[in-house]
């Protein structure tokens, strides 16, 4: 009996105690998965709205509403690398700085987080391609959802799957080439993919684009005209303009080669390059910008071009910062900022602080660039102002005058001579903010910028008669900033809604200039044409008509550089084109620019100088050709091969 | 269950627990009064002079009349001349004396080296030390009690052998201590479970003199039973308990002063616009001096004030000093059948900023700390037959904590030449000086008031079963807590004012004061509340029962958990808050020992976790331990005399523990799960945001707890007729299954919030020595005792990756916490140096140069190498002594710490970087070409552009210390003249005391405490000097 007691007892404790399973808690039943996103339509567009975040690297990170709202650390773009553009000086520590001195690690420049900001964020484009394969894995299984919704989501994640591959082909070569997404169970050897050889990358991308080109007609609107609240979203005319320009990379000399640009990779060269140039890519590429801009043309894009306003280079202003909304006819892909314009103009201008950190500019232009911008006075092309001689101009204003207003107005526009005599190229005055510019509201009150420092005629500097924005007071020594994205904005950028493009149509005639003037052995008519399509939408004359196809070759790549100035192109033009090593490591030039006093108590300068002056020398590794994978991801040891040189 | 209760229903809880103390202090059926007839009256002390608490003191041959001691070791028997007075309690030896010499005597009792019988609380129970086999330190709340600290985490410093503690914040209400017990095992949080009365509870704000005493285990069989939540150690506290005897009443009031140790200096003005122009210089000497010789000289003549302050921060916001009070009365006492403990105590502690509310235009609230805290305990012991007994506990904490947000950060990052501060009640900015900059600007922002009250119910019982079989009993506990917090958080904009240059009348440069900035309207204070409840069962069968030589006894527990939460505000878990958290298991033990000589003990719990998928939840965790009283054996006694080797124990414990503490994590095998977040800009005429979904963690169904595979060794020694007291313990454990994410996969798995996998292993292995001389000289009687510990953790694997090229990179090998930075190898004092190359970044002359350690001739973020030990230290120690002698008493603690390394980062890495300030230790260390022989840091900068202040050896620290850290002189004045002074015959003895906490610091970091961050700086730890007096009735 008492056995029977204590064996009941003991069973008493031991089941409440664990035989009862359900004591432990379970999370809520409900837990919203992926099957309760795929359960309906609304829940599934959302997916496709956040697969659009930070899917591709522009110049401005729309992840950051914060002081550095740019790509690379330090509020600067990609173009400030090279010979179009620099970044402030005092910075060291800013990424773009660095490739100044030529001091880039691997992880510098591949990888992002709060404080390092590279040219590119690896991880983010694989975190993209999952959402995309998620999207087109599942989108079937939405129940409320039509079969023209299903079959649009499918072509916009196929689309964003290619554009994505051709972001990581133009800056890495051969990437691991992902079928679908992970689920995280799959054995170690289907996880560390090796990297896809260059080739295989290409095909891969122009097999996707050729899929939504060919099997989604109808399906993926062909642009936004009738449904202005997706604009943002992915319009059927990018598939063909995407085509066009991975054709034009993939025809390039740095990748459409016998041999790559460094031997170190040996047996595994085939990850940069073709290994085999073949001629007829220019010809798929002029043959796919045709496609595009038959496509667009047909589909209601056009490139801006109201003969009113060729000649002061409005079209060229709408083509770069409208909305489809504001008669952008021109831009097939963007996204719209969420930031206010604020930070938009904070990386183009000077950038004002108070105290000892006060006044400097993360995007600004050289005077090597500033020269390139052709005369336009006789309409004679290939003519540029030489600023190797100093520039001198009379103010014409008593050194006494007591009309403040009166007097400046005189100053600047005896500043102003100097960009505007002789005139040069509209798109100049549209991209550029220079000395006397009367167009910029906030730094005085009358409008016109003053960059000048003062100086007596003995050489010492007046302190107190410095321009607001001259060098000895603002310690930037670069002087002249982009104006071109706030054209109509400047000092009120917080009312602008600023737009990221990704695809103007503009450049699909300059991608078949340069295609077709590499096909073909001298240049054709319709090489001329497109070129001299896009410079006449800006007032501007033809290009030399008799030029041979190196000549050409020379020209178009200029009218890229004035066309696409700042537009995140340069960096990699010159590296596809192998130009870097030639264009990138040169003498940079600054300008200085002073006005000068006969007598420390006169008010006004008599005279306004600029000189040239060697600023500083750039550098250029080889193996720049090629973006670095993250070091941490090479060190993960999974087979991830690293570009040479890095 | 209802979840909700609002807080007028908490505090009828609490009404109701104040009325069971009023009811319980007034219910004490025995006389208050001392009984008729010739008394015999004094104190049983041990061998230390320590008071012994219920020791049973009667008349040789007449067992009616008897009492026991009182908590104070007091005692009162009513004799006759001839009678023989015995006293006895276990483990000391029973002792007879005349009862006509017992007139205010002291008694003192002495050990029973054979049978030394002192009781330790172990897991689920409690055991005789002496048949104790596993690790567990024990620690008096008498002890305790002698630091006038506010925290009980605190109290614990240096006790206890193996127990590390560390504390960053003196900040009044929220000065909790980091606790380490054997240290750092894990990856994950290494925090050791704390049980209070049984139940996992919260005892940093419990009143030290509820305390009976505190445990600490830490090998596995003494940690086993409590499985997947053992592995960091356990720490059980226990509350006092009534015991038989008349109502003694204690009353205690300590008064203290609260001074702040080592707040950094500031450099002051005309140093500070030096140093700044000095900085400017270095990093571009074609610049303008920020600061002219004119600015300087009216920053040292002080001209000025306005325009040119020096204003000292600490002083200018601080107090000195500041006052703490405490006072506890309580009340025990009990019959055969009910005993009875109550008490009630007040705490308050004043903080140390000075209260700008009437000094300025607008500002309601006061900018002191405050805290106030009321604890109440109220414990009863109940038998209901002479084999069932019953017992309550209850314990509230009704707390007021105060605070202005933490302003200490600020008070040393300010420059004294910076705004805004105070002008005719004015908020003066100064140009170029953001506001945030200023202490006083983070002190008006804000002030957060939050009132919180504890509730701690147990309910026990014990039932004997020896009519089913002799040594059976069948116990249970249930216990009912809750929390409630309320804060209120008010904000006041200020009006600031900004001096402006301008001109009088006459044309005289004068300055004025424009307002900058207009306050407002005062905001609605905000207010944010938070709840939890927890409920704990347990149901036990014991069965101890002794056969001739051979002495048995089992355990079978089962436990169940679960914890609520509801909260508006904050809560401590992060994740699933609506799911309340449960735990069940069940508990076994059994030991045996013959003759108390050899002893085997075996523990096993069996506990889940539903963290984990079904199936992955449950888990046994063994262990077995063994011990060997050696000096008991005849042949030892033949080799060493017993008077000499009293004691020879061998212990060995090996056995299995888990952790499933995995930081505020929950139900990491859920997979996939998406919320809202993301998304893109789109439209064209308008652009909206639209809002996406992210998909969550994968999640994995394998996900375990940790393991922690444990071995203790350990001998306890007596010597010299257990003068001399010594116990050695080495440990040595090896955890595995850490949960850890693994840093190896490839970037184009890409799935988001990538899981964490059982892949961690960290060892961890140590010594612990603790010894304890007493003896007594005449009537002086004195200990000298000490405590060492070591502790040194190695990661085995941690998921990270390992580069083969540069191993001195991998964290596996190296302790839990360790930095990895250059090596520092001195400055570049020389263009030649710098051309000798290689170099790091861009230097120039008076950086820092760095070692090219794996000899590639660059230098890169491979040249890293692990600087030093982690923050928490390796090495804790401590040693005391006192003594006593007739009425007075003294007491003596040190405490050190040591293989510890602190890295300079903030303010103390880089001045000026923040609110322009710069500690006045800088001044002295920097580089300049003058100082290039003694400097310990780089040249000064604005930028921070070189390399120099990367992470370096430069930064890095020694942070080993010795503090002494507590001293107590206490005089007691006996009940016999306290009842001759004050003619009260019921009146007790009273003890007056002076102590003081955290008193003398040796160290090598100088500049702040040793304990505290040397980046960003906390509410510094204070310096106590306090005065008390316990009075007895």
């Amino acid at each position: 009996m008492r056995k029977l007691i204590l064996f009941i007892m003991t069973s008493v404790i031991l089941t409440t105690f664990f035989g009862c399973n359900d004591f432990m808690e379970f999370p809520p039943a409900a837990t919203f998965n992926r099957d309760s996103v795929f359960a309906k339509y609304t829940n599934v567009q959302k997916l496709v709205y956040d697969m659009y975040s930070y899917c591709v690297p522009l110049n401005f990170d729309t992840r950051s509403t914060g002081s550095d709202g740019t790509r690379m650390a330090g509020g600067s773009f990609a173009s400030a690398i090279t010979d179009e553009g620099q970044s402030f000086h005092i910075q060291p520590n800013y990424k773009v700085q660095n490739y100044y001195v030529g001091n880039v690690s691997a992880d510098q420049c591949a990888s992002w987080s709060s404080t390092n900001k590279g040219e590119d964020d690896y991880l983010r484009k694989w975190k993209t391609i999952r959402k995309a394969y998620v999207l087109l894995e599942n989108v079937d299984k939405t129940p409320d959802a039509t079969t023209a919704q299903k079959e649009r989501i499918k072509a916009e994640s196929k689309l964003m799957i290619a554009t994505v591959y051709f972001e990581m082909f133009k800056r890495y070569g051969g990437v691991p080439i992902l079928k679908g997404s992970f689920t995280g169970s799959e054995s170690q050897e289907d996880i560390n993919l090796p990297r896809a050889s260059l080739e295989e990358t290409y095909n891969f991308i122009i097999n996707l684009l050729d899929d939504v080109i060919k099997n989604y007609d109808g399906i993926l609107p062909a642009n936004y005209t009738d449904q202005q609240d997706e604009f943002g979203r992915f319009p059927m005319a990018l598939a063909y303009a995407l085509k066009a320009r991975v054709m034009l990379y993939a025809a390039s000399p740095l990748y459409n080669t016998d041999s790559p640009y460094s031997n170190e990779l040996g047996q595994n060269s085939n990850l940069i390059c073709f290994m085999k140039y073949d001629k007829e890519r220019w010809k798929k590429a002029a043959d796919a910008a045709t496609d595009a801009i038959n496509y667009c043309l047909n589909n209601g894009y056009a490139v801006v071009d109201d003969p009113t306003q060729r000649e002061n280079a409005m079209n060229y202003t709408v083509a770069n910062i409208n909305y489809p909304a504001k008669g952008n006819t021109e831009v097939i892909w963007g996204i719209p900022q969420s930031t206010g314009g604020n930070n938009w103009g904070m990386y183009l201008m000077v950038r004002t602080f108070s105290g000892t950190a006060s006044g400097y500019a993360c995007n600004l232009v050289p005077i090597n660039q500033i020269e390139r911008w052709e005369i336009d006075d006789d309409k004679t092309p290939g003519q540029y102002k030489n600023w190797d001689a100093q520039q001198s101009f009379v103010t014409s204003v008593s050194p006494s005058e007591t009309n403040a207003t009166k007097a400046k107005l005189l100053v600047a526009a005896a500043a102003r001579k100097a960009y505007e005599e002789p005139k040069l190229d509209p798109r100049f005055y549209a991209s550029v903010i220079y000395n006397g510019d009367n167009n910029y509201g906030k730094w005085s009150s009358t409008g016109e910028v003053d960059m000048a420092d003062a100086y007596l005629d003995n050489g010492t500097i007046i302190s107190s008669l410095n321009g607001t924005l001259s060098e000895a007071k603002y310690r930037t020594t670069i002087l002249h900033y982009v104006r071109k994205f706030h054209r109509g904005f400047e000092g009120n950028e917080s009312a602008m809604r600023p737009l990221n493009i990704y695809f103007r149509m503009a450049e699909l005639y300059l991608i078949r200039a340069e295609a077709l003037n590499e096909y073909e052995s001298s240049p054709s008519k319709q090489v001329h044409d497109d070129l001299n399509f896009i410079r006449t939408r800006s007032g501007m004359c033809n290009v030399k008509s008799n030029a041979d196809q190196s000549e050409m070759r020379e020209i178009i790549a200029h009218e890229r550089n004035i066309e696409m100035y700042y537009e995140d192109q340069r960096w990699f033009d010159l590296r596809r084109t192998l130009k870097s090593a030639e264009k990138i490591p040169v003498q940079i030039y600054k300008i200085q620019i002073r006005k000068w006093y006969h007598t420390s108590s006169d008010k006004w300068p008599y005279k306004i100088t600029y000189d040239k002056v060697p600023y500083q020398k750039r550098y250029w590794s080889n193996s720049w050709y090629m973006n670095p994978f993250p070091k941490s991801e090479i060190n993960k040891f999974y087979g991830l091969i690293q570009n040479p040189g890095w | 269950m209802k979840l909700i209760r609002p807080q007028w229903e908490a505090s009828l809880i609490y009404l109701y627990s104040i009325a069971l103390f009023l009811g319980l202090s007034l219910f004490s059926p025995q006389q208050l009064y001392a009984q008729k007839g010739k008394n015999a009256t004094g104190t049983v002390v041990d061998s230390q002079g320590e008071p012994i608490i219920g020791v049973n003191v009667s008349v040789k041959g007449d067992k009616s009349m008897g009492t026991v001691t009182d908590i104070n070791g007091h005692f009162v028997l009513k004799i006759n001349d001839k009678s023989i007075v015995v006293f006895s309690f276990i483990g000391f030896r029973n002792k007879e004396v005349p009862a006509a010499s017992l007139i205010n005597a002291t008694v003192k009792l002495e050990e029973n080296t054979q049978t030394l019988q002192e009781v330790v609380v172990v897991g689920y129970g409690s055991q005789k030390k002496e048949t104790m086999t596993g690790a567990i330190s024990q620690i008096k709340g008498s002890d305790m009690l002698k630091s006038p600290v506010a925290n009980m985490g605190q109290a614990l410093t240096g006790r206890a052998a193996g127990v590390t503690t560390y504390q960053q914040s003196g900040e009044p209400g929220a000065d909790d201590v980091t606790i380490r017990i054997r240290g750092t095992g894990t990856l994950n949080s290494a925090s050791p479970l704390v049980l209070v009365d049984g139940v996992e509870r919260e005892f940093s704000q419990i009143d030290p003199s509820e305390i009976e005493s505190m445990s600490v285990l830490k090998d596995a069989a003494s940690t086993a039973v409590f499985g997947i939540r053992g592995a960091n150690g356990v720490i059980i506290i226990t509350t006092k308990k009534g015991v038989e005897g008349p109502a003694k009443v204690s009353f205690s009031a300590n008064f203290a002063m609260q001074q702040p140790i080592r707040m950094p200096n500031s450099a002051d003005a005309v140093t500070i616009a030096k140093m700044y122009n000095e900085a400017k210089y270095n990093d571009d000497p074609t610049q303008n001096p920020s600061f002219s010789a004119d600015d300087i000289a009216l920053y040292a003549n002080g001209k000025d004030p306005l325009g040119h302050p020096n204003i000292n921060w600490k002083e200018y916001m601080m107090k000195p000093a500041s006052f703490q009070q405490k006072y506890n009365l309580n009340v025990s006492g009990g019959t055969k059948n009910t005993k009875y403990y109550t008490s009630i105590a007040f705490f308050g502690q004043g903080g140390l900023m000075k209260d700008f509310s009437n000094k300025v235009e607008k500002l309601a609230y006061s900018t002191n700390y405050d805290y106030k805290r009321v604890n109440i305990r109220s414990n009863v012991d109940v038998s209901l037959t002479p084999t069932t007994t019953i017992g309550i506990q209850l314990g509230g904490i009704i707390a007021n904590k105060v605070s202005p947000p933490d302003v200490f950060g600020s008070i040393i990052q300010a420059a004294p030449l910076g705004g805004p501060f105070i002008y005719e009640h004015k908020l003066v900015a100064l140009p170029n000086i953001p506001w945030g900059g200023s202490p006083l600007a983070t002190l008006f922002t804000s002030q957060d008031d939050m009132t919180s009250n504890t509730i701690n119910t147990n309910i026990s019982f014990n039932q004997k079963l020896d009519f089913l079989t002799k040594g059976l009993l069948l116990r249970g506990l249930g216990s009912y807590d809750s929390f409630y917090s309320h804060t209120l958080i008010k904000t006041q904009p200020q009006n600031y004012y900004r001096l402006q240059n301008g001109y009088d009348a006459d044309g005289n440069s004068v300055n004025v004061l424009e307002q900058a900035w207009e306050a407002g309207v005062i905001p609605t204070p905000t207010e944010s509340w938070s709840r939890s409840q927890q409920m704990h069962a347990e149901l036990a069968l014991e069965y101890k029962r002794s056969f001739g030589d051979h002495n048995i006894g089992g355990l079978i527990l089962g436990t169940l958990d679960k914890k609520w939460w509801m909260y508006n505000g904050s809560s401590s878990i992060t994740q699933y808050v609506t799911v309340p958290v449960s735990y069940e298991g069940v508990v076994g033990r059994a030991t045996y020992d013959y003759k108390m000589r050899y002893l085997a003990e075996f523990n096993v719990g069996y506990n889940g976790s539903e963290n984990f998928a079904k199936g992955k939840r449950f888990a046994w965790f063994p262990a077995v331990s063994l011990g060997w009283n050696l000096a008991e054996e005849n042949f030892m006694k033949g080799i060493v005399s017993s008077d000499i080797l009293s004691k020879l124990k061998l212990r060995a414990s090996y056995g299995l523990t888990g952790n499933d503490n995995t930081a505020g994590r929950r139900f990491m095998y859920l997979s996939g799960e998406y919320t809202s977040g993301g998304g893109s800009m789109f439209g064209s005429s308008t652009q909206t945001s639209l809002g996406g979904f992210i998909e969550g963690k994968q999640g994995n169904e394998n996900v375990t707890w940790e393991t922690a595979e444990k071995q203790n060794y350990g001998i306890d020694l007596g010597l010299f007729k257990n003068r001399l007291a010594v116990t050695f313990e080495y440990f040595f454990d090896d955890r595995k299954d850490i949960l850890a994410t693994r840093a190896t996969e490839p970037g184009h798995l890409a799935i988001s919030g990538q899981d964490v996998y059982n892949i961690g292993r960290v060892k961890n292995h140590g010594y612990e020595i603790d010894a304890k001389w007493n003896d007594q000289i005449g009537k002086f009687s004195y200990y000298v005792a000490s405590n060492y510990s070591f502790a040194r953790n190695k990661i085995v694997e941690d998921g990270s990756i390992k580069d083969p090229a540069n191993p001195q990179l991998w964290t596996t090998g190296h302790a839990v916490g360790t930095k990895w930075g250059f090596l520092f190898n001195g400055f570049y004092n020389t263009t030649d140096e710098l051309k000798q190359g290689p170099v790091y970044g861009n230097p120039s002359i008076g950086d820092a140069r760095f070692t090219d350690v794996n000899g590639d001739g660059k230098i890169t973020t491979d040249d890293q190498v692990p600087l030093g030990y982690p923050e928490i230290p390796e090495v804790n120690y401590g040693f005391s002594f006192g003594g006593s002698y007739k009425g007075f008493d003294f007491s003596c603690m040190f405490q050190g710490a040591a293989n510890s390394t602190k890295y300079l980062t903030g303010i103390f890495r880089s001045p000026f970087a923040t609110n322009g300030g710069m500690p006045s230790f800088i001044v002295d260390e920097r580089w300049t070409p003058e100082n290039a022989e003694n400097a310990k840091r780089p040249k000064l900068t604005l930028a921070y552009t070189s390399n120099s202040y990367v992470e370096s050896s430069l930064w890095k620290r020694d942070g080993a210390y010795l503090k002494l850290r507590n001293v107590e002189i206490a005089y007691t004045i006996s009940a016999k003249k306290m009842q001759e002074l004050l003619k009260v015959p019921s009146m007790g003895s009273m003890r007056i005391f002076l102590n003081g906490q955290n008193l003398y610091c040796w160290d090598k970091l100088k500049f702040v405490d040793p304990e505290a961050k040397t980046g960003g700086f906390e509410y510094p730890q204070l310096r106590i000097y306090n005065l008390g007096f316990q009075v007895n009735f």
